[in-house]
């Protein structure tokens, strides 16, 4: 089974323009000199939109017998979730760019305690150039693996049109993955970004939720403004999401 | 017309072989008259005539046969004719021709003093001369030196100067004559450099329409004819590699043909010569990446060693002949499985790190800057540490991985600041006891005027839009003299008291031995250990030291360059930025590679830690203290931080204070309000008298710092990033800024820094940091607390209550530090809190005041 991955996100979990950081400490505490912010600069900020995550039970993936030995192994140890995450940045105004944004995944723990991690992420490190048509597959240690094309005997995989530089993904075995998303000269954050994930949860969690954050550093006439999504909406959490249960 | 039929054209066999011989035989005969003609002829006019005309013969001969004794003998006539001749045309002629052949010896022989008096001369000579032919022959040549300095100082100025200046000679010259081609050569020269460091290949095609254009018009016996092959050549080849098309490689072997051809007939020691075997050979190398094809390696590797011994050892380009001969032979390692290779590349990438730093003493300002910036471009040192842990695990006895090991972490060290370990290193010290007053008197008298050379030209960087030429108002000439004097004011000292010989080395300002590291280690005792941070093109590697070991433990992990870009990125957006809402991931990488280290720390009560380039901006307590490191009563582990261990030698060294009153200033701007109170604690444990508000002037503050052994400065401060010497404390009536600092004394014990930023530092060339905090401990500070980041006012008050409660209990300073910010840190995993900012640089060991109450 091969995976697409598609041009815009179909199903947007949340869309709205970011919101100032209000956990930034103000300057008049601090021992240092602030730029002089200019006329409304905290308005208008970018609008983006977080996609409604897809989520495949790993063994699902497979038909039956393809499995590899060392993969069922790994299998009947914990259960294993392909997460498929998506969001995207579209600065509304010639003078605003986004310098750096961050898509975090907070797994919850449950009722019980149990907290699933992530055991991999995709794509981890994408410094050089603009990488088209990428493949990637699962090795038999569960590690997400670039192929050069098609998807091997493995028999599953999915694949991205284009994967942009620069993106540093982090929290591997951790409940709080990430992916940094950072301008560089001729590339810049703006558009859809795909991100995979495949987490680990142990057997006995049937349900596992997880919260999504965009966080973005803005750039406004060289002014630099930390972001964030903030929902509007208070009564209940829209970033929150059931991955499954 | 291909480039082969036209090098054959421009360097034709047997009969240009003939015409050379035929030349130089008639270039003797005129030798001997003029010679003959200037001892028989009266001082005067007539005198400075065949002055002036002999030393043109001798520049001529020069360029036949490479004898630098003809070059001497020509800048002597150039200079008696000028003198001769005051005031005449002909004086101004003989300036401009003595700039030339002054710039072509430096060429040659490398001699700071040539380019510089090159340079001076040249523009002396172009402020007076009128006639356009002249003026073009003038800047064509000026664009030359101006072009050599660039090599050495990696100042842009120099190379955009040089590029203006050859296109204004082009433009003067008349259409085909001499002097346009002369300046074609030069401005297609200035502009492949800017080619290389700009990556333009609008400058690289322009330089090829350049030399084609010379080609043109040069003469078929002209000198010229051999420069503009051999730079059509280059510039094809470039341009050959640029296009990577296979259809091209006739083209390719027919024009190394043609430039080796040139190489072959060059003169022994022109530049000519060793830039055509370094173009053939970093083609080879290029044609060896792309197909792997052994015989394309070796054949990369005789070029590139040709180059290596065609080119004199001052000359500007060697260290990268060297480094890209290293990394050919290396690459046998990988083809052959030998590490033959390896240690081959190893000897050539020593030998230029040892070229870069020769003089390193002597030179002015930019050129220390600029070997230091070359050296860290082509990332020498760092091939050179990991080639000796590569060689490590190859060899087979534990006292030549000792020696491995040990070589590497000199080199890792050595590497970092050298210039601040130097100017550092001038500083008054205790001379040992057997050496004559006066030797120590001079050298201190010699140190200081150095010192005041340095700084002029330090308070001076990066504010002209221009470079100081360094041979103005003799200061180069002055150094040189200054040195030799040290020299033999050296040799008196270990001459009279043996023992003195540990502190001339000390002195000298020569590169770090391990001698040096493993005195220090021992002297601080089995409590300490000392921990180098450094990064190869692959791996990040930690050196722990400890006393009495005869090689340091070496801990690595995978962490490459661009992830510690990665990891300073994550720094910046989740500490520097301030958010609480972003998770800290920055120091995840480096967690295993602290932890691994904990293992080598047993017993230790203390660390200091010289990281390494942008390491310098992370806080290391904190991630110690996140990577589990412990004192032994379970508390942090006190932490001190160096630019290189091998300043700490002369911090330690440095003379105590005089006793005095502590200076104390809290909140000159009037709006920190906790800035002010922290000033008037502190200032009442001191039992001094705090500047607050308004009275906290520079002229009061810099008056009491310099009469004082302790100060303490709460106030707003700020770092300015890519001007760091802008960097400063703001006062009641301005900023006190690190340029300031630069030219004054302060002979301080300890002095912290509690404001925002006064421990940011920003790199002035390579490995060379510099900001507020340099500024301090080069001015005479012993013992220096400072920030990171920015700093909040009602927490650092806290922080320093805490602090200096617990030095005033007699704790010393670094562990009052880390105690004072670990009681500040929050529970839990938390976050970078605003007190993990500052750190400590220096002696630990200075005691609370005696003047001060307890």
């Amino acid at each position: 089974m091969l995976l697409r991955v598609p041009d815009t996100i179909q199903r947007p979990l949340w869309e709205g323009e970011l919101a100032a950081d209000d956990t930034v400490p103000p300057a008049e505490t601090q021992r240092g000199t602030q730029p002089v912010r200019g006329v409304d600069p905290l308005r208008n900020l970018p609008v983006v939109s977080i996609g409604r995550p897809e989520v495949w039970n790993l063994v699902d993936l497979f038909d039956a017998g393809e499995l590899p030995a060392p993969m069922r192994a790994k299998l009947s140890e914990a259960s294993f979730h392909l997460v498929r995450l998506a969001c995207s940045f579209r600065p509304e105004h010639d003078s605003t760019e986004i310098d750096w944004a961050r898509f975090s995944v907070s797994l919850q723990p449950d009722e019980a305690g149990l907290t699933a991690s992530a055991f991999d992420l995709h794509p981890l490190f994408v410094t050089q150039e603009v990488k088209r048509n990428v493949t990637v597959s699962l090795a038999p240690t569960l590690k997400f693996l670039e192929v050069e094309a098609g998807i091997g005997s493995i028999g599953f995989g999915f694949e991205y049109q284009e994967i942009q530089p620069v993106i540093s993904a982090s929290g591997a075995g951790e409940p709080e993955p990430a992916w940094d998303f950072q301008a560089v000269k001729g590339a810049r954050v703006y558009g859809s970004k795909w991100m995979h994930l495949l987490v680990r949860a142990s057997p006995a969690m049937t349900a596992c939720d997880a919260r999504l954050e965009l966080s973005a550093d803005v750039v406004r006439s060289g002014l630099r403004i930390a972001a964030f999504s903030r929902p509007r909406q208070t009564s209940a959490d829209p970033l929150t999401v059931r991955l499954w249960g | 017309m291909t480039f082969r039929s036209r090098v054959r054209a421009l360097v034709a066999g047997p009969a240009a072989a003939l015409r050379r011989s035929e030349h130089a035989a008639e270039l003797d005969r005129q030798i001997a008259r003029l010679r003959a003609g200037v001892d028989d002829a009266e001082p005067g006019l007539g005198r400075a005539e065949l002055l002036n005309s002999l030393g043109n013969r001798l520049v001529d001969r020069h360029r036949l046969s490479g004898d630098a004794a003809d070059l001497a003998s020509a800048m002597d006539c150039y200079r008696r004719c000028r003198d001769l001749a005051p005031g005449t045309e002909l004086a101004t002629a003989a300036l401009g021709n003595l700039a030339v052949a002054c710039v072509n010896r430096y060429t040659q022989l490398g001699a700071l003093e040539d380019l510089e008096a090159a340079i001076t001369n040249g523009r002396a000579a172009l402020a007076v001369v009128q006639d356009p032919a002249d003026r073009a022959r003038g800047l064509s040549n000026l664009s030359h030196a101006l072009h050599e300095r660039y090599y050495r100082t990696r100042h842009r100025e120099d190379l955009d100067e040089s590029v203006t200046v050859a296109e204004l000679a082009v433009e003067l010259a008349a259409a085909g004559a001499p002097e346009r081609a002369a300046a074609s050569v030069n401005l297609a020269v200035a502009l492949l450099e800017r080619a290389a460091a700009t990556e333009s290949f609008a400058d690289l095609d322009r330089a090829a329409g350049l030399y084609e254009s010379a080609a043109a018009i040069t003469d078929r016996d002209s000198w010229l004819r051999s420069p503009v092959a051999a730079g059509l050549g280059t510039v094809r080849l470039l341009q050959l590699r640029r296009s990577g098309q296979s259809q091209v490689a006739g083209e390719e072997a027919r024009t190394i043909a043609g430039l080796r051809a040139i190489a072959e007939r060059a003169p022994a020691g022109s530049a000519m010569r060793h830039a055509a075997y370094y173009a053939i050979g970093g083609t080879m190398w290029q044609r060896y990446q792309r197909d792997r094809d052994p015989a394309r390696l070796e054949a990369a590797i005789e070029a590139l060693e040709a180059a290596v011994a065609a080119a004199p050892d001052g000359a500007g380009e060697l260290p990268r002949y060297l480094n890209a001969l290293g990394i050919a032979l290396s690459e046998r390692t990988f083809v052959s499985g030998s590490y033959q290779g390896l240690a081959a590349a190893l000897a050539e990438w020593v030998r230029a790190l040892n070229l870069l730093d020769r003089g390193f003493g002597s030179v002015p300002m930019a050129y220390k800057l600029g070997q230091q910036d070359i050296a860290a471009g082509l990332g020498i040192a760092e091939r050179v540490v990991s080639a000796y842990l590569v060689l490590a695990e190859a060899v087979a006895t534990r006292a030549g991985v000792d020696r491995m090991l040990r070589s590497a972490m000199v080199i890792a060290e050595a590497a970092k600041s050298r210039l601040l370990t130097e100017l550092i290193g001038r500083a008054d010290l205790p001379a040992p006891a057997g050496v004559p007053a006066e030797d120590a008197g001079r050298e201190r008298e010699i140190f200081a005027e150095l010192r005041m050379l340095d700084t002029v030209e330090l308070v001076d960087h990066g504010r002209d839009a221009g470079v100081t030429d360094a041979g103005s108002d003799g200061r180069l000439a002055r150094r040189t003299a200054l040195r030799g004097e040290l020299d033999a004011v050296w040799a008196s000292m270990t001459a009279a008291d043996p023992r003195a010989e540990a502190y001339v080395a000390l002195r000298r300002g020569r590169p770090l031995s391990w001698e040096t590291l493993a005195d220090l280690a021992r002297r601080l005792g089995p409590g300490t250990a000392l921990l180098s941070v450094f990064l190869t093109n692959s791996r990040t590697v930690i050196f722990v030291l400890r006393s009495g070991e005869d090689a340091p433990d070496v801990c690595t992990v995978d962490l490459e360059p661009a992830q510690w870009d990665d990891i300073v990125n994550r720094f910046d957006r989740e500490v520097l930025a301030g958010s609480g809402r972003r998770a800290e991931t920055w120091d995840r990488p480096l967690r295993p590679l602290l932890e691994a280290v904990s293992a080598h720390l047993g017993g230790v009560e203390r660390v200091v830690l010289a990281p390494y380039d942008a390491g310098l901006r992370l806080p290391w307590s904190l991630i110690a203290a996140r990577a589990g490191w412990r004192a032994g009563d379970g508390g942090a582990l006190p932490l001190v931080t160096m630019e290189s261990l091998g300043l700490l030698p002369f911090l330690l060294d440095r003379r105590p204070a005089a006793p005095g009153p502590a200076t104390v200033v809290g909140d000159p701007t009037g709006n920190l309000a906790h800035a002010g109170a922290e000033a008037a604690r502190i200032a009442a444990m001191m039992g001094v008298e705090p500047l607050l508000g308004p009275a906290a002037t520079k002229a009061r503050v810099l008056d009491r710092l310099r009469r004082s052994p302790v100060a303490h400065i709460a106030a707003h401060a700020l770092f300015s990033p890519g001007s760091p010497l802008d960097s400063g404390i703001v006062l009641a009536d301005g900023v006190l800024t690190a340029r300031e600092i630069l030219a004054e004394s302060v002979t301080l014990d300890l002095l912290v820094l509690s404001g925002c930023e006064t421990g940011v530092a920003e790199p002035l060339g390579g490995y060379e940091f510099a900001g507020l905090s340099q500024a301090f401990l080069q001015a005479g500070v012993r013992c220096l607390v400072a920030s990171l980041w920015r700093v909040d006012d009602p927490a650092t008050a806290a922080l320093m209550a805490s602090f200096y409660g617990a030095w005033r209990d007699g704790l010393d300073l670094d562990r009052c530090l880390a105690r004072a910010v670990s009681a500040a840190r929050p529970a839990g995993p938390g976050r970078a809190h605003s007190s993990d900012a500052f750190v400590l640089s220096g002696d630990w060991s200075i005691t609370w005041p005696v003047t001060a109450p307890r």
